[in-house]
């Protein structure tokens, strides 16, 4: 039997003195927060820009790093060693972007063509040759000098002569697409003159370009390709006309290279993209025989060895699950997550039934909106705290936090009910653990996203004042690990539920269960330290996060290493055969 | 429903005021975007003295988009299958937003006086095409008469 210590009796650490405050003040002090969160995109995240940098390259900055998880400290992603990384069971993988594949993948290769001197061609020409040949500079350049004048002609090119591609003001221009008579438009052409307006175009290459091949003029049989760098400065042109600034978009962020990326990244079985909602990047599996692999994949198919699970980790740190393309089940074998996901899709309306009925104080009946991943609940009317998994009393859980155990309590009261309704109850237990798990993931997302502005905008706040003694990030570099070990505690939590439903008991469940336990407890711990560090009442929000700087990082800590000792568990377990799962 | 683009009221305006011989397209009462279509088989074709019935649709996203069509009439031809679909270039990867209604009605005549079983969309019609392509053109013959003749339809 597995014991962990019975450390940390946890106590937060700020000072409560104005406990009771008018709610008005509170207010004020929430919509700073509430902007923040907002702020995902570039509009936005303006406001916190210092006016007297050059803003040029603030914003800059800012595109680039639009799609970063903001949990992650600010550190440069974009060098890239070719070394691939080793997940937690041993699969190797390179994590990718879809900027680092372009760079890579396309850009680096118009550099090296471009070092062969073809002669009479643009970036523009070399680009769309490339694409069209797959991006092997190579056989572009095989081709070239192979016979120049048919390859020419292939790639939609002309040979011999400037392109003439035009973006201008016509006046009196009547569009033969959208057949609008225009007093004076912006009109697009080709070489070939064949002029459509920017309107048409635009949407015309927004449609085309889901298939990521290179697109032609709007003319059906007009062959000229739409130089890429012509696309960009289409659509730069169409956002400008919601905004003042006018931003050029660089190649990397070229929608036709992205479109083209996304359509070669799909098409092979050793790429992946990451599951996560709010995430692009994806991962390359590090193979040296594809066939070898295809077989160990179907040999997962129905094992319960889950260290064979091939976790791996994207561009954003996120981890999956290669094989079946969730984010990390661990500790549960793919096919149980297969039937289990199954299962919730099929049984979504009695679950949905859950959701509606559990919105209310057990005491008062006040309803109660949850806002943060934290399970200790507060009723704001009668104080009374309690656990909004099992709806019983806070206080019932401290020494023994047994919430998680689907107790055959009302045994005699359930004898009397018919069997199906039983089988309907136990799923619904585990479900609803799994899916309130699910949800605090995205309270506790929201939480530690405010914590990262928060304390980001501090930052900003001391180096204008120039008070670098103060605080650096240095000492709040244990933050982002914290927050990533409790979302990926959390999630292996939510995933015990998963695992537990199928589990056969026995005495070996039952140690399942108590690991349950104790994961479930730390990880509710931390995260109702930083729920409290972002309570509306606390105004010093920095100087509590370094107050309870040790006990976060211990909680964190602690969340790791029941993390592991419960899947090492449950693997060794699985593996002797003394737990089993049981599939009605 | 949304205002029906400029585009869709020029194209219609002109299939009424100068229509396509041998072709017929009339927009319906509640769905502009929504035309009931006849086209008359060629002469020179084993659908000749035929009149089919189609269907044509403008999805929202016309003209980025290509027309649905779809023949009503049941009809013996390698590219055209059992529910009406038409296997054309123009109307899938080779629509171009510069093509127009009137275009598309005129590429499916003409591919009723030129079937293509080497690009089979009916893949059992094509085979017998390919097999026996007077037999073929003899069905074909038949299939017109009993389900395209001008008197049929009009009974029904
Ligand atoms: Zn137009
Ligand atoms: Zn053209
Ligand atoms: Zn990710
Ligand atoms: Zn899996
Ligand atoms: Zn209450
Ligand atoms: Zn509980």
């Amino acid at each position: 039997m597995l014991n962990f210590d019975e450390d940390d009796n946890i106590s937060f650490e700020y000072d409560e003195e104005e406990e009771e405050e008018e709610d008005d003040e509170e207010d004020d002090d929430t919509n700073i927060e509430a902007d923040v969160e907002d702020s995902d995109d570039d509009a936005s995240s303006f406001a916190f820009e210092s006016d007297d940098n050059d803003h040029a390259e603030n914003y800059k900055s800012n595109t680039t790093s639009n799609n970063n998880n903001q949990l992650d400290t600010p550190i440069s992603k974009h060098l890239r060693d070719d070394s691939s990384v080793v997940g937690c069971n041993g699969t190797l993988y390179l994590p990718w972007s879809i900027e680092q594949f372009i760079q890579i993948k396309f850009l680096d290769a118009l550099d090296k063509l471009k070092t062969f001197n073809l002669y009479g061609c643009s970036d523009d020409d070399l680009l769309i040759m490339l694409q069209y040949k797959k991006w092997q500079q190579e056989e572009v350049v095989n081709e070239f000098f192979d016979n120049h004048d048919k390859f020419y002609k292939k790639c939609g090119l002309l040979l011999g002569k400037d392109t003439n591609n035009q973006f201008e003001i016509v006046k009196n221009f009547s569009c033969f697409i959208c057949c609008e008579d225009y007093k004076s438009t912006e009109v697009y052409s080709l070489t070939c003159n064949h002029q459509y307006c920017l309107k048409c175009y635009h949407h015309y290459i927004n449609n085309e370009i889901n298939n990521g091949r290179l697109i032609t003029c709007i003319e059906p049989d007009c062959k000229f390709v739409i130089p890429h760098k012509d696309i960009s400065h289409m659509y730069s042109l169409i956002e400008s006309k919601h905004s003042v600034i006018i931003v050029e978009k660089t190649l990397l962020q070229n929608p036709l290279l992205i479109a083209n990326a996304r359509e070669l990244i799909n098409s092979k079985i050793t790429y992946k993209w990451c599951p996560a909602t709010d995430c692009s990047s994806f991962t390359e599996l590090s193979i040296s025989d594809v066939s070898c692999e295809a077989q160990k994949q179907s040999d997962l198919k129905n094992s319960n060895d889950i260290s064979k699970v091939p976790i791996v980790g994207c561009f954003e740190n996120h981890e999956f699950c290669f094989n079946c393309g969730y984010e990390n089940h661990l500790p549960c074998p793919c096919w149980i997550v297969k039937k289990w996901i199954k299962k919730c899709e099929d049984d979504s309306e009695t679950a949905n039934w859950i959701d509606a009925n559990t919105h209310t104080c057990p005491k008062c009946h006040t309803s109660i909106e949850k806002n943060g991943g934290c399970n200790h609940m507060t009723c704001r009317k009668c104080k009374y705290e309690f656990c909004w998994i099992c709806f019983n009393k806070w206080s019932e859980h401290n020494n023994n936090y047994s919430c998680n155990r689907f107790r055959d309590d009302q045994k005699e009261e359930e004898i009397r009910r018919n069997k199906s309704r039983q089988t309907l109850e136990r799923y619904l237990h585990f479900y609803k653990r799994y899916s309130i798990h699910e949800t605090s993931m995205k309270g506790d997302k929201k939480t530690l996203r405010k914590i990262d502005e928060v304390t980001k905008i501090y930052m900003e706040d001391r180096r204008s004042k120039n008070e670098i003694n103060n605080l650096s990030w240095i000492d709040i570099e244990f933050l982002p690990e914290a927050m990533r070990s409790l979302q990926n505690g959390r999630k292996t939590l939510k995933w015990t539920y998963c695992f537990a439903f199928y589990l056969a008991s026995s005495n070996f469940s039952q140690i399942f269960e108590t690991n349950q336990d104790y994961l479930n407890k730390s990880v509710e711990d931390l995260s109702e330290v930083f729920e409290k560090i972002m309570d509306k009442k606390n105004d010093d929000k920095v100087g509590t996060i370094l107050k309870n700087k040790i006990k976060i990082i211990n909680l964190s800590e602690l969340i790791l290493r029941r993390q592991k000792t419960l899947i090492k568990s449950a693997e060794e377990n699985l593996l002797n055969g003394l737990l089993k799962f049981e599939i009605d | 429903m949304a205002a029906l683009p400029k585009r869709i009221i020029k194209e219609t305006e002109r299939l009424v005021s100068d229509p396509v011989p041998g072709i017929t397209a009339i927009p319906s009462e509640e769905n502009l975007r929504y035309f009931e279509v006849t086209i008359d088989g060629p002469n020179s074709s084993p659908y000749a003295n035929g009149v089919f019935h189609l269907e044509l649709y403008l999805p929202d996203d016309y003209p980025m988009c290509a027309p649905k069509v779809r023949f009503l009439t049941k009809i013996y031809h390698p590219n055209i299958d059992k529910l009406g679909r038409i296997c054309l270039d123009v109307l899938k990867d080779n629509w171009s937003p510069a093509l127009q209604i009137r275009t598309i009605l005129l590429s499916i005549q003409a591919l009723l006086g030129a079937p293509n079983p080497d690009d089979p969309l009916a893949n059992d019609v094509a085979e017998d095409w390919k097999k026996d392509e007077k037999k073929a053109i003899e069905v074909a013959k038949e299939w017109t008469e009993k389900y395209a003749s001008k008197k049929e339809y009009s009974e029904n």
